[in-house]
């Protein structure tokens, strides 16, 4: 979104303008990565590996083939409980050497449920892959020479939803497909003022905002076969279509030089260019209460003119489930989370940052005849470059962690 | 003569790939049950119970439409004394253990959920005494004291709640109770006789039969005699062993657990007589 | 975050789960002083007394009962308190629906055998009649307990 071209490049005014800039080239929310909160009561404590096991709900989301070998009719929730992110920005601005944000969100991020239907399974979910509340609030004093007092609120709302059915069908006793078609809804308002004093007693004030929402459907192609036995292979496709998209911004500016007021208004329809995702999985169930599994995904680069380009990615997820007794089981899983924003050159300015992450995830569950509850943690950290100040060829280096901790629960009738 | 050596190998490698993937039973609905999914983990209840009896009838059911029922009033209630008698050493008293000879020469036994057990007048001929006929009747007592079926079609019954009460809403859709039943019946048939249950099942239902014998005072060699003595008939061998694992194996696994176990000190009766007296 | 890893490892540690309980379901059982069927015996049970699992072995367990450790074998104990005799034979009071259309082929769809309802017994089955007729006579076949124990007695046990 770097429409806006920095007109001041004084160092006092080109840093204030250059933070109203930040979240433009920075982002805690989905833009610049595919996986962000691991959706499913299962998968998420499995790293995310779940294409080629997708046997319940949240087979919905993976891959709706998987669900022809649901155990019964299920219906299932979660909830991520809590999400917290952090990112910081090292040897910074000068004065901001710490520069972090924060993000808090609770929210209920996976419901699905599935019921047989004649020789195929119909499911319905909805799905919140993705949830930033991002606020920042700061009041500095002397922050950076010739600024005696810089005081920042931010508030930065980012959401993704996806809802909607899906049906599968058992080819012959190894083979299924299936498809999920979902209703996709990505909405985003992002808000920032900035006010810096000068020493000279005169002030800068910057007030941006950002209200974006794009509307679109997401169809998922699934497929699961088992060659052999115990193992499973699923494979997926997917691509979000774009049917209609909208962003309104603002920027206010009082120049502390000129002491003169602007305000710059902008709209745009142009819709955000979409990868392809393919997933491959496999799965190995070696005994009843040991399961491995293993994804690629990989998404295609885009070339994008508005929005800027991303180039291709390819995340690993890792799990595992072990059953301790037939009441209680564990889960764990590792899995990566790369950028999808090129790598930072030294020779240019207004990048956009490139972090890739690395995530654990652990859960516990318990089992009753008809229902389990599951508690989990997903921990994902990672470090990576960034430019902060707009205009400039500055490069900082960032690190950034994120946790979650999720509930969930599962009923089977 | 390297390249040909190359290429036959790897169409080796790929005809074993391919014959492994035939021949292995690869079956998703089974390989990927957890151990959570299987119903005998939780408590049971009654409408568990009553679910299973309900069950094992229907398949019973079917086994009548197989084979007609031998007529001897006297055998019969003999056969039920020793099978009944049996399983009051056993762990089930909520079900009423009930037994019938079925009038076919060939050489088998039968047990459905819930407690109906058949046994064929083809293998009441091949036994010399009473502890053999015992042998037999405990091991397919021991299918359902282990609720081996009940375990492998996972039935159970519904809980009369609310959340029951939701899903009956959300499952009017398609009524697939109704159409649950009735395949779990086919599965059932289907392991008794075409595919037969899994051997661990087999070996266990012998183990556990041989431990039913001991308890209830019968010799414990007796089950393990009975195996011994069929294996040789040609018989057997042909319907026995489609659903059973090869008769060596399982008199094998016996005599070390006769013998682990300290069984071999263990007198037990044998009823020669009373037996023959009934077989006439 | 300190605070959510607490809340987490107490969630963790609550779904322990305590030893278990086995309940005895045969008419009498002997407690054995060791895992062996010629064992010399500790005590005399009756059926649902109530036991301490301790040890399993090979088909037995080590539990505690009535002040007394000992041995029994897992075919005469249950998880679960006996249950007295259960009878589906009441009556034929459920409705016959009209039945879903059988699927002939081999593929089995999420959702076989669950929680069952009792279904068209008469339905007619292409692999084969289901006699239930047959099924009533066999279960109508009743032998007095007694009987049944009068025999268990020439066995000596």
């Amino acid at each position: 979104m770097n429409t806006w071209t920095n007109k001041h490049s004084g160092s006092v005014c080109g840093f204030v303008i250059a933070l109203a800039f930040c979240g433009a080239g920075t982002a805690l929310a989905d833009e610049y990565h595919y996986t962000n909160i691991l959706i499913g009561e299962r998968a998420a404590g499995m790293g995310g590996a779940y294409t080629a096991v997708s046997d319940d709900p949240s087979g919905l989301f993976y891959n709706p083939a998987g669900i022809v070998y649901a155990p019964s009719s299920n219906i299932s929730a979660s909830v991520n409980a809590y999400n917290l992110q952090d990112k910081n920005y090292k040897q910074g601005l000068s004065g901001l050497s710490d520069w972090k944000r924060k993000s808090t969100t609770f929210v209920p991020n996976f419901f699905g449920i599935i019921q047989p239907v004649g020789q195929g399974v119909i499911g319905f979910s909805y799905a919140v892959p993705d949830s930033v509340t991002e606020d920042q609030d700061l009041d500095l004093t002397n922050p950076a020479s010739g600024i005696s007092r810089y005081i920042i609120n931010f508030n930065n709302d980012d959401r993704t939803y996806k809802i909607g059915p899906s049906y599968a069908r058992a080819v012959n006793d190894r083979l299924s497909v299936g498809a999920t078609l979902y209703f996709h809804y990505w909405a985003r308002q992002w808000i920032s003022n900035q006010l810096a004093i000068l020493d000279n007693g005169s002030y800068q004030h910057n007030n941006t905002y950002f209200k974006t929402s794009e509307y679109g459907v997401e169809p998922m192609l699934g497929m699961m076969w088992s060659p052999v036995d115990k193992l499973a292979l699923g494979l997926t496709a997917s691509k979000t279509l774009l049917y209609s998209s909208s962003l309104a911004s603002q920027l206010i500016v009082r120049d502390a030089t000129t002491k003169e007021i602007a305000v710059t208004k902008n709209n745009s329809s142009m819709k955000r260019i979409q990868p392809l995702r393919i997933t491959a999985g496999a799965a190995y169930f070696p005994t009843s209460k040991l399961l491995l599994s293993m994804d690629v995904s990989h998404f295609s680069a885009t070339q994008d003119a508005t929005f800027g380009n991303r180039i291709a990615v390819t995340n690993v997820a890792l799990g595992v489930e072990y059953y301790l007794k037939p009441t209680l089981a564990l889960r764990g899983g590792i899995y990566t989370d790369n950028a999808n924003t090129p790598k930072l050159l030294n020779s240019l300015s207004n990048q956009r940052e490139h972090i890739d992450l690395l995530g654990l995830s652990a859960s516990v569950t318990r089992f009753t005849r008809n229902s389990s509850l599951t508690l989990g943690l997903n921990y994902a950290s990672g470090d990576g470059r960034a430019q902060l100040v707009g205009g400039s060829n500055d490069i900082q280096n960032v690190t950034t962690q994120s946790l979650t901790v999720f509930m969930a629960t599962s009923y089977n009738y | 003569m390297k390249i040909r050596q190359h290429v036959a190998l790897f169409g080796l490698a790929c005809m074993t790939a391919l014959g492994a993937a035939h021949f292995a039973r690869a079956n998703p609905e089974s390989f990927r049950v957890r151990v959570s999914q299987e119903t005998v983990v939780y408590d049971v209840s009654k409408e568990d119970i009553e679910a299973e009896i309900t069950f094992g009838r229907g398949v019973a059911a079917r086994i009548f439409g197989r084979f007609s029922r031998y007529d001897d009033e006297a055998l019969t209630r003999y056969v039920n004394l020793v099978g009944r008698n049996l399983a009051a050493h056993a762990n089930r008293p909520e079900l009423s253990f009930r037994f019938v000879v079925l009038a076919t020469d060939t050489i088998n036994a039968y047990a459905c959920p819930g407690g109906y057990i058949f046994i064929t007048r083809g293998a009441l001929e091949q036994m010399s005494d009473e502890a053999e006929l015992a042998g037999v009747l405990a091991h397919e007592i021991a299918h359902i004291t282990q609720k081996h079926i009940v375990k492998a079609l996972n039935i159970h019954g519904e809980k009369a709640d609310a959340a029951a009460g939701i899903s009956h809403i959300l499952g009017s859709i398609a009524d697939p109770t109704r159409v649950a039943f009735s395949q779990a019946v086919d599965k059932a048939v289907d392991i008794l006789f075409n595919h037969g249950l899994d051997k661990a099942d087999e070996f266990e239902a012998d183990r556990v039969g041989t431990e039913l014998l001991v308890l209830t005072g019968y010799d414990p060699h007796a089950l393990n005699r009975y195996l011994a003595k069929i294996s040789k008939k040609s018989k057997a061998r042909e319907t026995i062993s489609e659903t059973h694992p090869p008769f060596p194996e399982r008199v094998k696994a016996l005599d070390r657990l006769i013998s682990q176990a300290g069984l071999d000190n263990i007198k037990g009766t044998r009823f020669k007589e009373r037996f023959d007296e009934h077989m006439d | 975050m300190r605070m959510l890893l607490v809340i987490f490892l107490l969630g963790l540690s609550l779904t322990a789960a305590a030893a278990g309980t086995l309940y005895v379901q045969s008419d009498k059982a002997k407690l054995s002083a060791a895992p062996s069927f010629g064992a010399v015996s500790v005590a005399t049970l009756k059926k649902g007394d109530e036991l301490a699992i301790i040890q399993a072995q090979n088909g037995w367990y080590r539990v505690h009962a009535h002040g007394k450790t000992g041995w029994i074998p897992r075919l005469l104990v249950s998880k679960h308190k006996p249950i007295s005799r259960i009878s589906v034979l009441s009556g034929e009071k459920d409705s016959v629906k009209p039945t879903a259309r059988r699927r002939a082929s081999n593929v089995t769809t999420a959702g076989a055998a669950r929680g069952l309802v009792n279904d068209d017994r008469r339905r007619a089955n292409p692999d084969g009649a289901a006699d239930y007729e047959a099924v009533q006579s066999m279960e109508s076949d009743t032998i007095p307990q007694k009987d049944v124990e009068a025999f268990g007695k020439t066995l000596g046990q």
